[in-house]
């Protein structure tokens, strides 16, 4: 492996693992939230969880590389978008049907 | 050195907390306890309120609000733009061609604001 | 820096340019009818003639990129690549030329569908357009791109557009239900694929280049067990873009609410990005000689065995028009990845980057030309099978199997060219689409004869598959022919297109047939786009 940690105080595993906790709570939220906006926070948490991952591998290499840095600037500005995009569509959602609970929205059959 | 480093976050935190608690309870120790309809009531600047606060904003209110937030989370481009420019200082033609990519950047956002206000997202009817 | 290289994404700049355009021309509307620019130049026109321009400089692009490498000269300044600290991040070889050409020439043919499907009064017009426009270059960019951040970037782009073109239909509730599931499940599996990369990122030292990646993937992380979870994850969200069968639950509700014509341009120029990102990535990190790899590599060829039968056997039961080219556009991925593996398991050895591979290409045994000859037939005849079904859509308002019935006596025009177009999905010659089969078909036996048995076993449920899938298609050209359940109900009144609609379907229909002509020259082109590195 590329990655070393000595002369760090916090090994790179704690980073991993708290955006593993992150990647697993959004995987659950994902599977049991049934308010289409629960489901929008859920993958706010994916996201995010793959920026801790990007961030700490960057800084932990042998030679540090921005790359992790950049990419994770990407995904917050897409994220943002991704958010947008889902509130408009949710909002329209809720419009038409005055809720917004993906499980009871099925005008087509499965 | 990871305990000491824990150490300083820890004793900060203790104080930080330490420090509400005691604002809180030396406040409600010594103030005068007199209520009264008017002091009861929710604080709305001085107005009365009207209605219950857990009302539903109008769906302007969130197309304004996702506005916002895609221009606002655009900016994080420009802060590592700015101090990466600086790095630059002797490549001219790197420098030029850095700031012709920013404002191509923004002309692109402001097409967008453009488009946004022609559809009159950013009036508040 | 390589300014002159942009020359190779000019097709996406224009169009990006062009749709900023057509987006202004939605809010410059005056306010006196019948005056103004919104009224001598409306979106709906605008966006098909700046298509038409942005296609034909794809189509001259990629011409000149084979001519390039026919006269023999296969460098990296006639692949455009754009190189970053020594790594590639776009490669828009022929392969990429090829396929953006085939997004843009998809989106043409869209926005013909859209114009009848939605007419002259559509309300917002302008951004409908412009945003089918912004998908099609994310297609066009996503074929070329060759680091993690640049497919992730093309993916969401493309995934971002698709979302609200799924649910442009504001008041539709079908419309917002197709585009909520789209949005759930594919920011879901783009997240996970994010991870993934992440995961990438970290275990080969820092890089997102592809061509550094594969440099990992040749050494120790070929075993690895942490660089096999973070293809795993990759390809959830490629498989998604796909309709790979565990991840195609989104796929028949999202078809079949979105408005038509987004359907097509789902069915079609989306998937044709995702397919190109498929071959990118796999080429990378495929290397079956080797335990881990031939985990995953085992594990795509069961799911492409599921995700055909799934398609076909599910599609069998349909009785709306779109939900069953839903469903059978999931088993027609399943026949484009056959083509996909057998390049995958020709390549005993991972290369660098994916033009490397082009370059050192020694054993002919890819199969990749027949995954470009399938993928140029099949947006022949599905979208042509959805210019159908637009038409009769909009003059029946109906999209269920049965109202077809007796349609060959009152628009005997649109009838036989679905049934053309259906036949040719089936693929039963003379059509593009047996043209296609006997090219992924033949490669995978061909390939599989020498060391790959799995392939013959795979070609061979292809073939079945095609004969199953048959069954729907033409039950379709029954109902048309002869009546549903021996009733033959013909609609009151004659079904006709538009002239324009008429001449889309007729080009589509020429060249579904011509195509088996042409196939010499056809073949020729593919080959040259992907040996290139024979010369």
């Amino acid at each position: 492996m590329a990655i070393h940690s000595v002369g760090y105080a916090i090994p790179v595993t704690w980073f991993l693992t708290v955006g593993a906790m992150l990647f697993c709570i959004g995987l659950f939220g994902m599977m049991v939230r049934r308010s289409a906006i629960g489901m929008l926070l859920s993958i706010e948490l994916l996201l995010n969880a793959a920026n801790i991952n990007l961030v700490a591998f960057g800084s932990y290499l042998k030679i540090p590389v921005i790359a992790g840095q950049i990419f994770t600037v990407f995904v917050i500005t897409l994220a943002a978008a991704e958010a947008a995009v889902g509130l408009a569509i949710v909002i329209n959602i809720y419009r038409n049907e005055q809720h917004i609970d993906a499980d009871k929205i099925s005008a087509m059959k499965l | 050195m990871l305990a000491k480093d824990f150490l300083t976050i820890g004793i900060f935190a203790l104080f930080g907390i330490a420090f509400i608690v005691i604002t809180l309870i030396a406040s409600w120790a010594v103030r005068p306890h007199r209520p009264s309809d008017a002091k009861l009531s929710t604080y709305e600047c001085g107005e009365i309120p009207i209605g219950p606060a857990w009302t539903q904003f109008r769906v302007g209110y969130y197309i304004y609000a996702i506005i916002f937030l895609i221009f606002d989370v655009e900016a994080i481009f420009l802060y590592p733009w700015a101090a990466q420019l600086l790095g630059f200082k002797n490549n001219h033609a790197m420098m030029v061609m850095g700031f012709v990519d920013m404002v191509i950047f923004v002309a692109v956002l402001s097409v967008g604001l453009a488009w946004a206000w022609k559809k009159g997202v950013l009036e508040w009817k | 820096m390589q300014i002159g290289n942009l020359i190779f994404i000019l097709p996406a700049l224009c169009m990006s340019v062009a749709a900023i355009i057509v987006l202004l021309l939605g809010v410059v509307a005056s306010k006196r009818p019948h005056k103004g620019l919104d009224y001598f130049f409306p979106a709906q026109y605008a966006a098909p003639v700046f298509t038409a321009i942005v296609t034909g400089i794809a189509g001259w692009l990629a011409w000149t990129e084979l001519a390039a490498i026919k006269a023999g000269a296969f460098t990296e300044q006639a692949v455009g690549l754009f190189v970053v600290n020594g790594h590639a991040q776009l490669t828009v070889d022929p392969f990429a030329a090829i396929l953006s050409f085939i997004a843009f020439a998809g989106t043409l043919v869209v926005m013909f569908l859209s114009q009848d499907h939605f007419g002259e009064d559509m309300l917002h017009k302008a951004e409908y357009y412009s945003l089918l426009m912004f998908a099609s270059v994310a297609a066009s960019l996503a074929a070329a791109a060759s680091d993690l951040i640049a497919i992730y970037l093309c993916i969401e782009f493309l995934s971002l557009t698709s979302y609200i073109l799924a649910a442009f239909s504001k008041t539709d509730r079908r419309s917002a239900e197709a585009g909520l599931k789209y949005f759930l499940y594919g920011a879901a599996c783009s997240a996970v694929m994010l991870y993934g990369m992440s995961i990438l990122f970290g275990i080969t030292g820092g890089n997102t280049a592809l061509s550094a990646i594969a440099i990992g993937f040749k050494g120790e992380l070929a075993n690895s067990a942490a660089g096999w979870v973070a293809i795993m994850f990759v390809l959830v969200g490629l498989g998604f873009k796909l309709a790979l069968v565990p991840f195609h639950f989104w796929a028949p509700d999202t078809y079949e609410g979105a408005p038509t014509p987004v359907t097509a341009f789902l069915s079609v120029v989306s998937k044709a990005a995702g397919l190109a990102v498929i071959v990118r990535f796999l080429t990378v990190v495929a290397n079956p000689a080797s335990p881990a790899s031939s985990m995953w590599y085992w594990m795509l060829i069961v799911l492409t065995a599921v995700t055909m039968f799934y398609g076909n056997m599910v599609a069998i039961w349909q009785t709306n028009i779109k939900r069953m080219l839903a469903y059978s556009s999931i088993a027609q991925v399943g026949y484009l990845m056959i083509g996909v593996l057998t390049a995958m398991s020709s390549q005993v050895v991972p290369v660098d980057s994916f033009s490397a591979a082009l370059r050192n290409n020694n054993k002919g045994a890819w199969d990749l030309p027949g995954v470009l000859i399938y993928m140029f037939a099949y947006l022949l005849m599905n979208l042509g099978a959805f210019a159908v079904v637009v038409v009769v859509g909009k003059r029946l308002k109906s999209e269920a199997i049965d109202s077809y019935s007796g349609l060959m006596k009152c628009a005997p025009f649109l009838a036989s060219a679905l049934a053309v177009f259906l036949i040719s999905l089936a693929g039963i010659p003379p059509t593009a689409g047996f043209l296609g089969k006997l090219f992924i078909f033949g490669g995978a036996i061909m390939t599989g004869m020498d060391r790959h048995p799995e392939l013959i076993v795979l070609a061979a449920l292809g073939i079945i598959n095609s004969v199953i899938s048959a069954y729907y298609y033409l039950n379709v050209v029954r109902v048309m022919y002869f009546g549903f359940s021996g009733e033959g109900e013909a609609p009151a009144e004659p079904v006709r297109g538009t002239f324009a609609m008429n001449t889309v379907i007729a080009v589509m229909l020429f060249l579904t047939l011509a195509m088996i002509i042409f196939a010499r020259p056809v073949s020729d082109m593919a080959s040259s786009a992907v040996y290139s590195g024979l010369k």
